[in-house]
């Protein structure tokens, strides 16, 4: 495997070339800071993207087109990223070898030609794709309550602290929605283009220097991009009393979310012993969460806690019986205090470093995986793979114990319907 | 020992497939991958909620077993006597371990790149000697209702049981995979353990390993550990056959969930015996093809939905496989179920297939297999499907692409009663179509 990162003030092109796949996939990153405000129209632009470009100018020819390369689609999405927003478009298509001629360069100009070329006339997008586009988020922000884990979260996470980024609801709102029109999305687009990072990944087995010129002969993006600063959201003050929020909803099984802010750790301290603390209180199967409130207490089927290293925050969600609420809240409560006091053992630190060794060690296996390593190195300047896995290694039980005295429930939530059989 | 592997070639990629059948009967698909560092490993029973009577092994009577069985019993496998749990045996090695219950089959598996060996041979011990006990499956009850009712809340998964439940009639395809929350606290460890004996039987398992490992060592650890154990010859499994009804059982349904836009499924019962096409792989793979030309992202039909906002995204297709009858389901969500069902029977009434549209459709699905061995959980998957769906690997799955044609394509078409169908709908509280 090679990696060639050629720097450029509009944008950076990273390859990283292997022949451990049968195809290559290219993507290409947009950041800025978020705001709730542009949450919306930031997932409506990377929707109409796709619906029609000045070429194929109904989603149907588009379809076709990527039918033609070998079903080579391209898809986006937009996701945050600490205090920052990430909108993404990516093109997964197969090695030359299992095609025809020319297919590698067909499929290029395919991807960059529908971004930077889109369905625009008069400054506006096209209506019609503007139209179906905007059923699409719609369609979306409404579907967020058919995922009642996601959407529990959510609440739980606005209760916390609604100004924060992590409680922004990525699909957009529909106040939002109604005020987007052709004319301001082309506008926002071309801002985005001027002023957002640009990062460009390949993964696959190309010639480096034939694919950094085909690029660059593609991408006309000329402004000069000023440096990001960290992405990471800091909490200045955090709650000294936690906060318990009940809701009724239309459902059978009661949703529980507990919020915990982070405050005060070291880099190496967010990056590895935060999360062995969070893999042995919740990680997976083996965790004290799982072992005690649903091993032991039949309590539930699900429990998990999760860290957002980018948000300086954690949180638990379990399902559970509406009654089962306090008996589950107090069992959580005092694995957590466990966790403090150094109950646990150097076995369970030597489990959740080898399930971290584990994600470390098969990074390469997919293409993915290997661009949101290096994006993640572009954006915070992460270790290498070998620092990652000597850091892990080094961190200590007592690391452990002195980073569970530093996590604080902050709010409680419970959504909760009327239960069945009882 | 005789560990001779046969060799099987694939015709899409140059590449084998390692398999070998022990004599215990249990089936060995291996297909290594050096280019990646995992190793994922799959432990199938032919066993799945489908099976609901049947004759335990010993015994002469049929019986029937309640709804959930083989999902409660996969649950159940994990418990041990003397080996340490399953979780942590494989969380001490940083591998993954997990299981999963379908309709046709329950699956074991392990995925991570360290100790193989080890883990090789503790999947085969651990799911061939589980501990039951009166108190652990009592324990389990509460574990299970809880993913019932997360289950329950899905609309999703409301449709997906809803629409076989209104389709089929007595075969058990129609019950909720899972069981409900009733049927599961019928179950006891005497059902369980009849279940267990009669179809964790080797000969009616299959293990199948994908990923970076050597298969001449892998078969090895799986024969010398297989010898260990002393199984009795299985003779016929003896599972009861459904006369199932071509017609569909309910044609309508409408349920009132917490949703904020209406969602639909949309079934077509087809009796795949009256389609005069030898070949089921080759059948099931014209159907799929037939539906996706028809209602996907690049139809004329989606277009029209789409121009006209019955549709914001292209209907999701998927099938299942019940004996002699394949139940294809079109899902997605509207807000004009009403309207929308009726433009979907209009297309099925004059269906239109060009020869162009057809080629460029080859050369995806071509194309979708030939990636799907980058990925070592997508190609295990898919040998497993094979394995259950038609009894053994199809590794000359590009020749039967290319060889698809426009005249065996209307000879399914004409074979296909489209007026057997039953929609399954779920709207919110009041909900009332508007004019479009």
């Amino acid at each position: 495997m090679e990696y060639v990162k050629k720097e450029m003030n509009a944008y950076n092109i990273h390859i990283i070339k292997t022949d451990k796949f049968k195809t290559v996939t290219l993507e290409i990153d947009f950041l800025r800071k978020i705001r709730k405000e542009e949450t919306t129209i930031r997932n409506f632009l990377s929707e109409i993207i796709l619906q029609s470009s000045k070429k194929y100018n109904t989603k149907r020819l588009l379809s076709l087109k990527s039918k033609e390369l070998y079903d080579a689609n391209i898809t986006s999405s937009c996701t945050r990223i600490g205090a920052y927003t990430n909108m993404s478009f990516a093109i997964n298509f197969l090695q030359q070898e299992y095609t025809e001629d020319d297919m590698q360069d067909k499929t290029i100009d395919f991807f960059f030609d529908t971004i930077f070329n889109p369905n625009v006339e008069d400054g506006k997008f096209d209506k019609h794709s503007f139209d179906v586009a905007k059923d699409v988020i719609a369609t979306e922000i409404k579907s967020i309550k058919d995922n009642l884990t996601k959407y529990s979260l959510i609440r739980m996470l606005e209760i916390l602290d609604s100004t924060k980024p992590f409680s922004f609801n990525g699909y957009g709102y529909s106040e939002d929605l109604e005020k987007i029109t052709s004319k301001n999305l082309y506008e926002y687009y071309e801002d985005v283009i001027k002023s957002d990072k640009v990062d460009i990944f390949v993964v696959g087995n190309v010639d480096i220097d034939k694919t950094i010129e085909d690029i660059m002969s593609k991408v006309h993006i000329k402004t000069i991009k000023k440096k990001i600063d960290s992405v990471r959201i800091e909490h200045k003050k955090i709650r000294s009393r936690l906060k318990k929020v009940t809701e009724k909803e239309r459902i059978t099984q009661s949703k529980l979310n507990i919020g915990c802010l982070i405050k005060d750790l070291s880099e190496d301290e967010l990056n590895y012993t935060l999360k062995i603390y969070n893999e042995i209180l919740g990680g997976g199967t083996e965790s004290k969460l799982f072992m005690n409130v649903r091993e032991k207490n039949s309590l539930c089927y699900y429990i998990n806690s999760c860290v957002n290293t980018y948000d300086n925050l954690m949180f638990i969600y379990a399902g559970i019986n509406k009654n089962d609420f306090d008996k589950t809240l107090k069992l959580i409560k005092n694995e957590m205090n466990k966790m403090k006091s150094g109950k646990f053992s150097e076995e369970d630190v030597l489990i959740a470093k080898k399930a971290m060794e584990t994600s470390i060690n098969t990074i390469y296996d997919s293409p993915v995986r290997i661009i949101n390593m290096y994006y993640a190195n572009e954006l915070a300047n992460s270790d290498t793979i070998e620092e990652k896995l000597k850091k892990v290694k080094n961190v200590t039980f007592d690391d452990v114990v002195n980073v569970a005295n530093k996590i604080k429930i902050d709010t409680v939530y419970l959504m909760y319907g009327d239960d069945l059989n009882e | 020992m005789n560990s001779k592997l046969i060799k099987v070639n694939i015709d899409c990629i140059h590449d084998v497939l390692y398999y070998k059948k022990l004599n215990n009967g249990m089936e060995i698909f291996m297909l290594p991958n050096s280019n990646v560092s995992n190793v994922y490993a799959t432990f199938t029973t032919k066993y799945g909620s489908a099976i609901d009577e049947f004759v335990p092994i010993g015994e002469n009577k049929m019986i029937k077993v309640p709804s959930g069985v083989a999902h409660f019993l996969e649950h159940k496998v994990f418990e041990q006597e003397k080996r340490i749990p399953p979780f942590e045996f494989y969380s001490k090695s940083g591998t993954n371990c997990n299981a999963h219950t379908s309709l046709k089959n329950t699956t074991y598996e392990f995925i991570g790149p360290n100790n193989f060996q080890e883990n090789l041979e503790y999947l085969l011990d651990f799911v061939q000697d589980p501990y039951l006990t009166d108190e652990n499956v009592e324990k389990e009850k509460g574990i299970i209702e809880q993913e019932i009712k997360m289950y329950m809340d899905s609309p999703y998964w409301t449709m997906y049981d809803g629409i076989r439940n209104n389709s089929f009639e007595i075969n058990p395809t129609k019950y909720p995979i899972g069981g409900t929350v009733e049927s599961i606290y019928k179950i006891n460890k005497g059902v369980l353990e009849k279940c267990y004996n009669t179809f964790y039987h080797p000969a009616n398992m299959f293990l199948v390993i994908t990923g970076n490992f050597d298969p001449e060592e892998a078969i090895t650890i799986i024969e010398v550990n297989q010898q260990k154990k002393q199984y009795g010859k299985m003779r016929d499994l003896k599972v009861r056959e459904y006369k199932e009804k071509d017609e569909v059982v309910k044609k309508d349904e409408i349920v009132i969930r917490n949703v904020d836009m209406p969602k639909l499924s949309f079934g077509i019962k087809i009796n795949i015996k009256k389609i005069p096409i030898d070949n089921e792989y080759k059948l099931h793979m014209y159907i799929s093809l037939l539906f996706n030309i028809l209602f996907g992202v690049s139809s004329k039909f989606f277009e029209k939905m789409n121009n006209r906002k019955y549709l914001a995204m292209p209907l999701g297709i998927d099938k299942v496989v019940a004996t002699n009858h394949l139940l294809v389901t079109l899902v997605c969500e509207t807000n004009y179920p009403n309207k929308l069902v009726n433009e979907i029977k209009c297309e099925l009434d004059n269906i239109k297939i060009d020869e162009e549209e057809l080629n460029i459709y080859k050369k995806c699905m071509i194309s979708d297999c030939i990636r799907s061995f980058d990925n070592i959980i997508d190609i295990n998957d898919i040998i497993v499907s094979d394995v259950i769906n038609y009894g053994k690997y199809i590794n000359n799955t590009v020749d039967i692409i290319k060889k698809l044609n426009i005249s065996e394509f209307n000879t399914v078409i004409k074979n296909i009663d489209f007026n057997n169908v039953s929609v399954y709908t779920v709207v919110p509280n009041n909900f009332q179509e508007k004019a479009g």
